[in-house]
């Protein structure tokens, strides 16, 4: 986009003005990124704040040629790599889905987002990377391999094993559920995941 | 479940994720870009106070006083009798202090 490469060059140049502009444009992509990376919510904050502070840094090299979302969102994953490698103890994960989980089919679907979400989180990192970029940020194999600069053919693989093992997670889930209903007679739907389930 | 649904899934729960406040976005990079511009300058003035530092370790005569000329040495003549059966003047003959030259 025309505008945005004026945009870009004119935060560059020093414009606060205009990189705001782009935090107002972007900032919905970097958070979605954040939020579903890591688990903590309290840590959100200070990981976008951290991702857009790296781009302002280094507005100047950016090639305005190539897709900035793109290259913010490199920076994102390389912020919240950087977390989660610093992050000595796995923290619970904190559920950011309101309504009720309790009746209704509306919320049948709700407790079914809450159960692939509590999956994603049990996912590895690379394979949960993958998801992000294509599910969530709505980006093409295509576009998710050029990010994270391996071939369209290991991305493709990347993307399908993950969705694999999403739904070896989801399945065993059912499972454990099934077992309880069946053991107290009763329909209850517990959303925690048994230890020791991967 | 199939990709697709799971896709779907996903989606739904990305717009239920709250959004940031621009403005507060702005304010972090504001006051990180504060406190680097602050360790740049502390740094800088370390920097010339080690350098100051050295300049005056290592050019003494720029605050010291200025050093003395050495005196000059006294000059000796080696006296050797005649007919000495000795051929070594400096081990067997005598040394005399002439005066001392100007």
């Amino acid at each position: 986009m025309e505008d945005e490469s004026k945009l870009i060059k004119a935060a560059a140049d020093g414009d606060d003005a205009a990189f705001e502009a782009l935090v107002i444009r972007y900032q919905r992509d970097v958070v979605r990124t954040v939020r579903f990376t890591v688990s903590e919510a309290h840590v959100v904050e200070d990981l976008v704040q951290e991702s857009f502070f790296r781009a302002f840094k280094s507005l100047r090299k950016f090639d305005t040629k190539r897709p900035f979302r793109n290259w913010l969102l490199t920076i994102t994953l390389n912020v919240c790599r950087s977390y989660l490698r610093r992050r000595k103890v796995m923290q619970p994960w904190s559920n950011w889905l309101g309504g009720p989980l309790n009746s209704g089919s509306e919320s049948d679907d709700r407790a079914l987002l809450y159960d692939v979400l509590k999956a994603m989180t049990r996912l590895r990192y690379k394979d949960r990377e993958i998801l992000i970029l294509h599910y969530v940020n709505d980006l093409t194999i295509q576009e998710s391999a050029d990010l994270l600069g391996i071939p369209v053919g290991t991305a493709k693989s990347r993307l399908s094993k993950a969705l694999e093992r999403l739904r070896g997670l989801l399945q065993h889930e059912d499972l454990f559920k099934t077992k309880e209903v069946t053991e107290s007679g009763r329909e209850a739907h517990r959303c925690s995941a048994s230890p020791g389930s991967r | 479940m199939d990709g697709k649904r799971i896709g779907a899934l996903l989606r739904r729960a990305a717009d239920e994720v709250p959004e940031l406040d621009p403005a507060q976005i702005m304010q972090s990079i504001r006051s990180r870009q504060e406190v680097r511009r602050r360790v740049a300058r502390s740094a800088a003035v370390l920097a010339v106070t080690v350098a100051l530092l050295l300049v005056f370790n290592t050019a003494p005569d720029v605050t010291s006083p200025p050093v003395a000329p050495e005196a000059p040495l006294p000059e000796y003549m080696v006296v050797v009798p005649d007919h000495s059966p000795y051929p070594d003047p400096l081990t067997y003959g005598y040394m005399i202090q002439m005066s001392l030259s100007q």
